[in-house]
């Protein structure tokens, strides 16, 4: 399995974002690799998305959507490690409660 | 019987409970919300393979408790990829399932993850806004199992239930 590095990685969420919600609406994100509860590695992704820039955000349906647009660019790129995702709001975001 | 909907329905009273919802309580919203989607296919699985109407035979029982964490994980790992290992492949007989499969196989994944750090990681930080998305995903993922082809949903269940010698 290929590994990217942690900017590749970053960068394919962000087009991932973008692609389902436009550009404006990704307000920032943060990944890391870490172990899952079975000692397998999972890109751990959290979206700072702004919902009034976004196009048609769907709640329920939208971090399905990434995650899966993520995994297959992964996928695409050689690397099958699984994405997990969180999404928060700026307003969130900026009180450092996930920090 | 546990039922998945009223399982999100508590998920949703943790999360949106007044004034503002504790960390205990989004973690235990995050957590039922996971068991919502995994009773979901327990259910799916038993009425499927056994019969609603026999929902109190032990055969019933044995079927809705034959279903592991960890295998379900793995299966839904497998699949959910624009085409699935060799092994998976031979034994579902295609090279990929559904994008409704996809979606509640993705979603699963997610939740299991975020439920086992809401339920052991103290230092696991969670929000309303992102405990109300992780509730919203599993409504959307019980949602993508209703729309998922018969035939194509007994052979994941079954795969999910048994690990084949290929």
């Amino acid at each position: 399995m290929v590994e990217l590095t942690d900017d590749e990685v970053l960068e394919i969420g962000r087009e991932a974002a973008a692609e389902i919600l436009g550009a404006p609406a990704v307000a920032d994100l943060r990944v890391k690799a870490r172990p899952d509860q079975d000692g397998m590695i999972v890109y751990d992704y959290i979206f700072v998305i702004d919902r009034e820039k976004a196009v048609n955000y769907r709640p329920g349906h939208v971090m399905i959507d990434i995650g899966l647009l993520i995994r297959d660019k992964l996928w695409a790129r050689g690397d099958e490690t699984f994405p997990v995702l969180r999404i928060t709001s700026p307003e969130e975001w900026r009180s450092g409660a996930l920090a | 019987m546990p039922d998945p909907a009223d399982l999100l329905n508590v998920a949703r009273l943790l999360a949106g409970g007044p004034p503002d919802a504790t960390d205990a309580q989004l973690r235990r919203a995050v957590s039922t919300a996971y068991y919502a989607v995994f009773h979901k296919i327990l259910r799916m699985a038993a009425h499927r393979f056994v019969g609603e109407a026999q929902g109190q035979t032990a055969a019933y029982r044995m079927i809705y408790r034959g279903f592991d964490h960890g295998r379900v994980n793995e299966v839904c790992q497998a699949i959910d990829k624009p085409m699935m290992s060799k092994a998976f492949k031979e034994s579902l007989g295609k090279s990929g399932v559904s994008l409704e499969m996809r979606r509640f196989a993705n979603a699963f994944c997610v939740l299991r993850d975020a439920r086992h750090l809401a339920d052991y990681d103290p230092t696991y930080r969670l929000e309303r806004i992102v405990v109300d998305g992780m509730i919203q995903m599993a409504e959307t993922a019980m949602a993508a199992l209703d729309a998922v082809a018969p035939e194509e949903l007994a052979d994941v269940m079954a795969l999910m239930m048994v690990k084949t010698r290929g």
